[in-house]
């Protein structure tokens, strides 16, 4: 018996020795690059690897979306773009204006061919964008409908969409709303116009693109570009460290030191999406804490974020308490002034409303302990680790006792939030356009011709938010819409603290040292591989 | 024929039975379908009015029972309905990725008979020496490895150290290496000693004896006489093995990058597909249901006896 253990001893030494070893490395080593390909020689008949995440696209019907959703790879293109720095720019269309009461006019590019051979033109972008869009529910996000396109000239159309909409060009964007060549597929061969053709894609497995010699626009710097899926973010890790892939989406933060250390570079984009607690104001016993605003502001003076940014999210992001990113609110984001991290004056907050703390700790009234059951599941409990610990701990200084509770999925997250099981919601949203006022109108309005939702149900700041966001809905102007929204997001975390902001995340990619001019794009969705090449050996 | 006949009329019970607990524990669970659906492809949180009218598209605005008799009778018919989520039919999905997961699966159960028989015995006619307990150790290593902890490993000392083999990913035969390994060390390690133990009663049996006694080494006696009775117990361990195999190795598929069923149903789960994941329990539960009656079939080819007292009662019972 006891050789036995003797043996099983060593052969697991042996195994977890091995197994922690290092790795590859990052093909060149020394100092991080930025990335930039100046006064570097490409290799312009490389194949670019790529390692992305699971496999989403749609396959079938108005939603299909090979290609281009969730993942990018410039096949098809949008009549505008979003840079890095949520601003829209020009692409297929060269310039737009809005013609009250709800007309948009797109002037478009001219000179540019699908890949089939097929003239982009006024008809074109009829069919291939706005009728594609109009058979989706509502006509999609820019709300098009079977008779919205109305044919100026060969390269003009007015687009007026079925309801009311003055934030079309910050919507269109998105790459579901990307020009297919008319007759062609977009389920299975999608022909678009971008700087990169369909080759071939195996479900699950991968999706290959090649350089388009024919693309109106600068070339691209890569003959082809292998996009490899690894739902796996381990398996991601390690396909770049062993050299099967030259960029990973993606990257775990607490992996990113080892692989800075391994001599790859690492590349964050700047804020694009939010982690943040939705708060139950409207909820029943046991769930009813936090109606008082007094405990909700103290919850969040409690949360110290500058640690949990330097800490648990490695430096990878911002303290900004603006819930979406600050460059969509553009200098308004200055008007959200947010709730300082101020314990000691949570403490007299609390010790104010009666909450006396116990031998334990922990905070009591009435003989009922102040306990919060914290649900983490959006896009999944496994993505938001270990925040929720974070956020625990810094209540727990405060006396509050929290109860973590993580769901598996997006799915039974959202189901404990519509029925109001919880006290504090913590979930990362995303933002894919520059539609400023898209997500708080969405997830918090309750005004007329509203259909609030589960996050409505649990965190609608109420009268004032509606009062103050309604202007965004109708004002054409940017700058005023982003006015107006700041205004209403400073409701709704400093005033009413219905939302408690924790982060804004930053997209993190990491790749080989031979991968040159990447922008790290903070949506995902709007990566642009067309300045993107590997370094010639 | 008629045993045979039978046996596959009386599949369609099981499976209707476990058809009709999926379909009741998937909607049981928490979470909306077409929610679901809405947030993956939309990349937004729906609307109240988008979810009331893709719950009419997908049907799912009837009841529980009436949803479930319209499957079974599609079902009935060949058609599975539509995947929610990648708006395939469930059929040409399923299609698509059960001959991946036969890949894997006749592989990693052919290394698996591979290690396990020769260890076994191995471990049976050297019993309790050296080389049973090395055997024994590393079937309990085996045995209770997790197949995610293995297959990194195995990960990051062959593709990512040595560079012998791609970290993931379906390509040439090498990159059968890793996902076949992963998925057979841990039915090796349970046949292992399965077949150790069976072989350890055969030996004390008279007929052994008889051999070792008319000169036959201890080789060439289990191997003519003592394995072919071992068969029939090994069998049966084997096909549970199997089956759970052909079901999918969800681990192993995600991780390997792997387009297989049981990376199938797991997306069915999590995103909550409720036509994919119907299709899914039921190929699950016609693969078990086939390699019990192939079982079934052999044992009668195995030991001769058992097919004479089938014979007499009318079928291999």
């Amino acid at each position: 018996m006891r050789t036995i253990r003797r043996i099983t001893a060593v052969l697991i030494m042996a195994l977890v020795a091995a197994a922690c070893g290092g790795g590859g490395d990052g093909d060149g080593g020394g100092a991080a690059q930025t990335g930039q390909n100046a006064e570097v020689t490409l290799n312009e008949n490389a194949e670019l690897k790529v390692g992305f995440v699971d496999d989403q696209y749609v396959l079938e019907g108005p939603d299909a979306s090979l290609g281009a959703y969730p993942l990018n790879t410039n096949v098809l293109e949008t009549l505008t773009y979003l840079d890095a720095e949520y601003k829209v720019q020009p692409r297929l269309a060269e310039r737009w204006e809005f013609r009250p009461p709800n007309t948009w006019r797109f002037y478009l590019r001219r000179g540019v061919t699908f890949h089939d051979g097929q003239a982009w033109n006024a008809q074109a972008a009829k069919a291939g964008i706005f009728d594609r869009v109009a058979q989706r529910r509502g006509g999609g996000t820019i709300r098009a409908g079977a008779n919205s396109v109305a044919i100026v000239d060969e390269y003009t159309l007015d687009f007026t969409p079925i309801s009311p909409n003055v934030r079309v060009p910050e919507q269109i964007v998105h790459p579901n709303n990307a020009a297919i060549a008319p007759g062609s597929d977009a389920g299975r061969r999608p022909v678009g116009t971008g700087p990169f053709k369909f080759v071939e894609y195996l479900p699950k497995e991968r999706i290959v693109v090649e350089r388009n010699a024919t693309y109106w626009g600068e070339k691209a710097k890569v003959a082809r570009i292998n996009f490899r899926f690894y739902p796996d973010s381990n398996a991601r890790l390690l396909a770049l460290q062993a050299g099967d892939i030259d960029l990973a989406y993606q990257i775990p933060r607490d992996d990113v030191k080892g692989l800075r250390d391994r001599g790859f570079t690492i590349a964050n984009s700047t804020v694009g999406a939010y982690r943040g607690m939705f708060v139950n104001q409207f909820g029943e016993a046991p769930f009813d804490l936090l109606k008082d605003p007094v405990l909700r502001k103290a919850v969040s003076m409690s949360i110290d974020r500058k640690a949990l940014v330097d800490g648990v999210l490695s430096g990878l992001a911002t303290g900004d308490q603006t819930f979406i990113p600050p460059s969509v609110i553009g200098s308004s984001a200055s008007v959200i002034t947010g709730i300082p991290h101020d314990p000691g004056q949570a403490r007299f907050l609390l010790d104010q409303a009666g909450w006396r703390v116990g031998s334990d700790g922990i905070r009591e009234k009435g003989g009922r302990k102040l306990k919060l059951v914290l649900v983490s599941g959006f896009p999944s409990a496994e993505a938001l680790r270990p925040t929720p610990t974070f956020v625990q701990s810094e209540l727990k200084k405060a006396g509050i006792d929290v109860e973590i509770q993580e769901r598996p999925d997006a799915a039974s997250f959202q189901s404990l939030m519509t029925e109001k099981r919880g006290d504090l919601f913590i979930e990362e949203g995303n933002q894919n356009d520059a539609n400023v006022g898209f997500l708080p109108i969405l997830l918090l309005y309750t005004g007329p011709g509203s259909s609030p939702g589960p996050y409505a149900g649990i965190s609608a700041p109420g009268a004032t938010f509606n009062q103050l966001i309604e202007p965004s809905i109708s004002e054409p102007d940017l700058a005023k819409a982003q006015l107006s929204v700041a205004r209403a997001l400073n409701e709704l975390i400093t005033v009413q603290a219905t939302f408690i902001p924790l982060a804004g995340i930053y997209r993190i990619y990491g790749m080989k040292n031979t991968v040159k001019g990447f922008t790290p794009h903070p949506s995902f969705l709007n990566v642009s591989w067309l300045g993107v090449g590997v370094a010639a050996r | 024929m008629a045993y045979v006949l039978r046996r596959c009329l009386l599949v369609i019970p099981t499976l209707l039975g476990i058809s009709f607990l999926a379909f009741a524990m998937a909607n049981l669970a928490p979470g909306d379908p077409a929610t679901e659906f809405l947030r993956r492809i939309s990349d937004r949180q729906p609307t109240p009015e988008e979810v009331r009218q893709v719950r009419e598209e997908l049907r799912l605005d009837r009841s529980i029972v009436e949803q479930y008799v319209a499957w079974v009778g599609r079902a009935a018919q060949g058609d599975l309905g539509i995947s929610y989520s990648t708006r395939r039919p469930v059929t040409t999905e399923l299609g698509h990725r059960i001959p991946f997961t036969l890949q894997l699966t006749v592989l990693a159960a052919g290394l698996a008979l591979l290690i396990a028989l020769p260890l076994g015995i191995v471990s049976a006619l050297y019993r309790n020496r050296l080389v049973d307990q090395l055997a024994r150790v590393t079937s309990l290593a085996g045995a209770s490895m997790p197949s995610f902890w293995l297959g990194l490993s195995l990960i990051v000392l062959f593709a990512v150290r040595w560079s012998m083999v791609p970290v993931a990913g379906r390509g040439g035969l090498d990159s059968y290496v890793l996902p076949v390994v992963t998925l057979a060390v841990a039915p090796a390690a349970v046949l292992s000693r399965f077949t150790r133990s069976t072989m350890l009663e055969i030996l004390d049996d008279d007929y052994m004896r008889t051999a070792h006694a008319k000169g036959l080494s201890a080789w060439r006696a289990v191997i003519t006489h003592g394995l072919r009775n071992a068969l029939v117990p090994l069998l049966t361990a084997f096909s549970i093995s199997l089956g759970h195999l052909l079901s999918g190795a969800v681990i192993v598929e995600t991780i390997f990058v792997w387009p297989g069923v049981g990376k199938l149903g797991l997306d069915a789960i999590q995103q909550r597909d409720y036509p994919m994941l119907q299709g899914f329990v039921l190929y699950a539960g016609a693969a078990f249901a086939a390699i019990n009656l192939l079982v079934d079939l052999a044992y009668g080819a195995i030991d001769p006896r058992i097919a004479a007292a089938g014979r007499g009662t009318g079928g291999t019972e």
